[in-house]
């Protein structure tokens, strides 16, 4: 199983509200997880849903999360780096040539200097170390703050 | 050097030609007497009949001469004996016109000279015809002389059609149709499997190559002459010629004929002057040893400059070529292989033109002349194929400890990391919700923290473990990236210069390693207060310098550190070079191929 599409009730609200437009933004919305180890999905799902957010799907690969991007319309993806088809900066480039507007955060276990000067040059929103993750952290980096 | 094989004796030799040339000379004696036309038209002086006369004895002797001395000549005696043939029948024939009984039958006997020059020329130098085509054309061609001349010459009556005098033993056909369509029939088929035999010899000498040419392409050319000849004496039987404009064309193709067993003389000389090229072969061994030049005086020697020395390996019972390289000593169509042993040892192989064997014993005194240098050439291949070898297993082992390292790398932070990554999350967690509890255990709150902590430590060490084992960055960004973020983390002021191009992956990793290492000892030993790195690769090679303008004086291996790195730069096929005058910075430099 590549790719999850939780059931629309799990976390309580009545209806998608994926189609908000995706602006800097403080308050927590929703959100899909895209990382290829199961566990790590896991644990970030429940550390961001008690921050607030709604995990409306997971990806594994990179082809898995540009298809559910494109069906579901987060308000952020949150995209592992490496990942075993291709990686998170082609990710993010094929979503942003696709008209995608949810916003992506980029995450990876190693560090952000270990992929140069390519975090900033990619259509995404900012780069979050993988021990970083956390409701506010996330909040902080969409408010428009790069940490 | 006469040949050793059981022949013709000496006397019999010198009594064969002997004996053609007073045959010849009776002959010209009674063709003078006869008055046969061409001589006629000559003018009777003394001097003028006595030059004709020897040129005629010549003529007619030249073929016994030629084909007594190939006869003589190791493996040349199927040419020997053709020719030889052909010279008598030369004289019987011209004889036995003086016996009016005889002339139907020398008329016939004497055409078979055609066929016989025919089979001499496809024969020549070795004994067997190659393709059947051959095989057909000679054949055909010994059917129309015996056959069809047969008929022509015996069974219909010359007389009424040659001014000679003829006396035929059996009754004969007088029609001139019957005469006409033989004689026009005889013409086609001389012309037609003339050209024939002209395509065939062209490409057998065409084929031929190095010395065996030298030595055959006389004997070839003049025999392409002589049947270019016959066919055009046969095209010009359909014209009617003058009788002088007849005498001098036979007289044209006679002396054309004459040039075969001159020929066949001149190429037998060639092969005995390639003999002396032993000689010269071993002033050349003494002059250019190593396998290379004995492969180049071999290869001079024997004529033939595509020749292939394949050593004989004992230790991986395989053949290697002078570069140490594996080598197949099986030959490809048109070429042979020799072999050459020592004391019952193979020891090489030689892979030469073919055509070569003909010359057999010019092959065994260049085999025998060259042994002992052969054997010190095959030491010294063997010896560059276990240098190779050696080269060869420590690039390997260089890559396999890279791609261990790389592999390692990738598990750490797939795995543990990974795991750890996802439970510093979920202790996190729990850190956050114990804080948003009132009720909660402040140690409990505390040990979470200090969870948290002990987790985040313990994900920075793992990382920089892979750092050191492979940099995430080189393999994502390449060695610019990776650089910078080394000379970011260096705690003085490092300069870079490199080109963002990317190259293999072991000559990345080599030169990162390189650099830190380099880095590092900057930092610890050369008191410098900069330091500068710079790259640059042309797609064929990557040279990298690491200056710093520190005390210098670093020792010349540099140190444990960059001695395992120049080995690995070395097995790369590379150089690590440092130079640090006392006082005058350090500077280190590896330059490594790229392809």
């Amino acid at each position: 199983m590549v790719a999850r599409v939780f059931p629309l009730g799990r976390s309580g609200a009545g209806a998608q509200t994926g189609t908000v437009i995706a602006t800097p933004q403080a308050r927590p919305g929703t959100l899909v997880v895209v990382d290829d180890h199961a566990r790590f999905r896991e644990a970030v799902g429940e550390r961001l849903a008690a921050a607030g957010w709604r995990i409306v799907g997971e990806a594994a690969t990179g082809a898995a999360a540009i298809d559910l991007v494109a069906r579901l319309t987060p308000d952020v993806v949150l995209l592992d780096v490496v990942l075993p088809d291709m990686d998170g900066f082609a990710v993010a480039d094929r979503l942003a040539a696709a008209g995608s507007t949810s916003v992506v955060v980029l995450t990876s276990g190693h560090e952000r200097s270990d992929f140069a000067g390519r975090v900033l040059a990619a259509p995404v929103r900012g780069f979050l170390p993988k021990e970083m993750i956390s409701g506010p952290a996330l909040a902080t980096l969409l408010a428009g703050d790069q940490l | 050097m006469s040949g050793s094989r059981p022949g013709l004796p000496r006397w019999a030799a010198i009594a064969a030609i002997a004996g053609a040339g007073v045959f010849a000379a009776v002959d010209a004696v009674l063709e003078h007497r006869a008055g046969v036309p061409w001589y006629s038209s000559i003018p009777d002086a003394l001097v003028g009949w006595a030059f004709i006369t020897g040129g005629v004895v010549a003529f007619r002797a030249a073929y016994v001469t030629g084909g007594v001395v190939a006869f003589r000549a190791r493996r040349l005696d199927r040419t020997g004996t053709l020719m030889t043939a052909i010279g008598v029948i030369w004289n019987l024939d011209s004889v036995a016109f003086y016996v009016h009984a005889l002339v139907p039958y020398a008329a016939w006997v004497g055409n078979v000279t055609a066929p016989l020059l025919a089979q001499l020329l496809l024969s020549y130098p070795s004994r067997a015809l190659r393709s059947r085509l051959e095989r057909v054309v000679l054949a055909a061609l010994y059917v129309q002389v015996l056959v069809v001349g047969g008929v022509r010459d015996v069974f219909v009556n010359l007389h009424d059609y040659y001014a000679c005098p003829c006396v035929h033993s059996f009754p004969t056909v007088h029609n001139p149709a019957v005469f006409r369509v033989l004689e026009t029939e005889t013409r086609i088929a001389y012309v037609v499997l003339g050209g024939a035999l002209l395509a065939l010899v062209f490409r057998r000498w065409q084929r031929s190559s190095g010395p065996a040419r030298r030595a055959l392409n006389p004997l070839w050319f003049a025999g392409l002459a002589t049947v270019t000849a016959l066919i055009l004496d046969n095209v010009l039987g359909f014209v009617r010629l003058t009788p002088v404009q007849n005498n001098a064309e036979s007289a044209v193709v006679t002396v054309i004929r004459l040039s075969v067993p001159v020929a066949l003389l001149i190429g037998l000389v060639r092969i005995r002057q390639s003999r002396s090229a032993v000689a010269d072969l071993v002033l050349a061994l003494d002059r250019a040893p190593g396998p290379a030049g004995v492969r180049q005086a071999l290869a001079s020697a024997l004529g033939d400059p595509g020749l292939a020395v394949c050593y004989w390996e004992p230790d991986t019972r395989s053949f290697v070529g002078a570069d140490g390289r594996p080598a197949d000593p099986e030959p490809p169509p048109g070429r042979a292989a020799t072999g050459v042993s020592a004391d019952g040892a193979p020891l090489a192989v030689l892979v030469h033109d073919s055509e070569l064997l003909e010359q057999r014993q010019l092959l065994d005194a260049v085999v025998a002349a060259a042994r002992l240098a052969l054997e010190n050439a095959r030491l010294q291949a063997a010896l560059v194929a276990q240098l190779e070898e050696v080269r060869a297993s420590r690039a390997r082992i260089v890559q396999a400890g890279l791609d261990e390292r790389r592999r390692v790398e990738r598990d750490l932070h797939d795995g543990a990391q990974q795991r750890l990554l996802a439970l510093s999350l979920t202790i996190a967690m729990i850190s956050d919700k114990l804080a948003a509890s009132p009720g909660a255990d402040p140690d409990l709150t505390k040990l979470a923290d200090s969870a948290c902590g002990e987790i985040s430590a313990a994900i920075g060490e793992l990382r920089e473990l892979g750092r050191g084992l492979h940099p995430a960055v080189l393999t994502n960004e390449g060695l610019a990236a990776a650089v910078e973020t080394l000379a970011a983390l260096a705690p003085l002021p490092v300069t870079t210069r490199i080109s963002p191009a990317r190259y293999p992956p072991d000559v990345e990793a080599t030169t990162y390693f390189v650099i830190s290492e380099a880095l590092a000892n900057v930092a610890r030993h050369a008191r410098a207060s900069r330091a500068e790195v710079t790259a640059c690769g042309d797609g064929d090679r990557l040279v990298v310098e690491v200056r710093d303008d520190g005390i210098g004086g670093a020792p010349a291996r540099g140190g444990s550190g960059l001695t395992g790195l120049a080995d690995r730069v070395a097995a790369l096929g590379g150089r690590l070079t440092i130079t640090s005058p006392p006082g005058g910075g350090t500077t280190i430099r590896a330059d490594l191929p790229c392809a």
